[in-house]
């Protein structure tokens, strides 16, 4: 990823020869994920019953910290920006 | 049975991609998050085999082609940091802040709390980087010895959650400006958080495709230098 950027910048490859394949593999990027996705069927389900509150109490708060911090950080740097 | 590999795995991609157009479909007719395309055609791919009573495990296990295109599809986020490059000149020091410190916080928060409610180490590791995108995730995950499935699902889960509550707990927080609002919903829940920016605006929009390379980035550097800490702290609890 970081390569691909650095020659874009260096001008080694040239953004139009990838522009269609690129926004083509973002559109329907998550066309790929499902394979993983299905696999959460082989996982025996005592392990996800043991972990399931641990999950989604720190999925979520952390989404929340996330949201919070990130736009926090953002707002600050704008309005001092002004 | 078929036992030709080179037919299994046209067949598996012939079955994603049909429940991937299916997935899509309902996901437009309904508009429901919960809904959405990926859920949808995991479902029914489980289904599918449930009832033609052949073990899952066939499946996953045929489905080279399509996890190598994963793997390919992390270099694009290389061409959207490209194409966003302009806003990290003008806004660079808010820019590289913000997601600095959003994936810190998001591991070390992931952590801490998985640590505290007694989570398995396979588990921390696993849901460790679930604020960003999908293949990186999931790449990031197996590298660590974490579940990739998992990985994969909670990153999803993650990412309606982070879509559906995000504009309301924005409000909350009062962070108004479209550059927060797209930043914040980008690195919370990566392409689903992105594809609601967008609905708000152009500019919500491109700052949530910066956050994905970026989020991506950082945690990319900062989950193998956290993870041994995350590890012995389990190990003491």
């Amino acid at each position: 990823m970081i390569i691909l950027f650095l020659f874009l910048k260096a001008g080694i490859a040239r953004a139009e020869w990838l522009e269609k394949p690129a926004n083509f593999l973002l559109d329907n990027l998550i066309l790929f994920f499902i394979p993983a996705t299905v696999g959460i069927a082989l996982i025996p389900f005592e392990i996800i019953k043991h972990d399931f509150l641990a999950i989604i109490v720190a999925s979520v708060l952390s989404s929340l910290l996330v949201l919070w911090l990130v736009g926090f950080i953002v707002d600050k740097f704008e309005k001092s920006d002004k | 049975m078929i036992s030709n590999p080179v037919i299994l795995e046209i067949l598996v991609i012939a079955l994603t991609v049909s429940a991937y157009i299916i997935g899509k479909i309902v996901y437009k007719k309904t508009g429901f998050m919960i809904l959405h395309t990926v859920i949808v055609a995991t479902l029914l791919i489980i289904l599918v085999f449930k009832l033609l009573q052949i073990d899952i495990s066939v499946y996953t296990s045929n489905s080279r082609v399509i996890n190598t295109l994963l793997n390919i599809s992390v270099v694009a986020f290389g061409y959207l940091l490209y194409k966003h490059f302009s806003f990290i000149r003008t806004r660079g020091a808010a820019i590289l802040s913000a997601t600095f410190f959003g994936s810190l916080g998001a591991l070390l928060s992931v952590g801490i709390i998985s640590i505290l409610m007694g989570a398995s180490i396979e588990t921390i590791i696993a849901i460790l980087p679930k604020s960003i995108t999908t293949p990186i995730a999931i790449v990031l995950s197996g590298q660590a010895g974490g579940i990739m499935s998992l990985t994969a699902v909670v990153v999803i889960l993650s990412g309606i959650f982070g879509a559906v509550i995000g504009p309301w707990f924005l409000k909350l927080t009062s962070i108004k400006s479209p550059f927060s609002k797209g930043m914040a919903l980008g690195s919370a829940a990566h392409g689903i958080g992105t594809a609601k920016a967008l609905e708000m605006g152009a500019l919500e929009g491109a700052a949530g495709g910066l956050a994905i390379a970026l989020m991506g980035f950082f945690t990319s550097v900062l989950m193998p230098l956290i993870l041994p800490l995350i590890k012995i702290i389990s190990e003491k609890f």
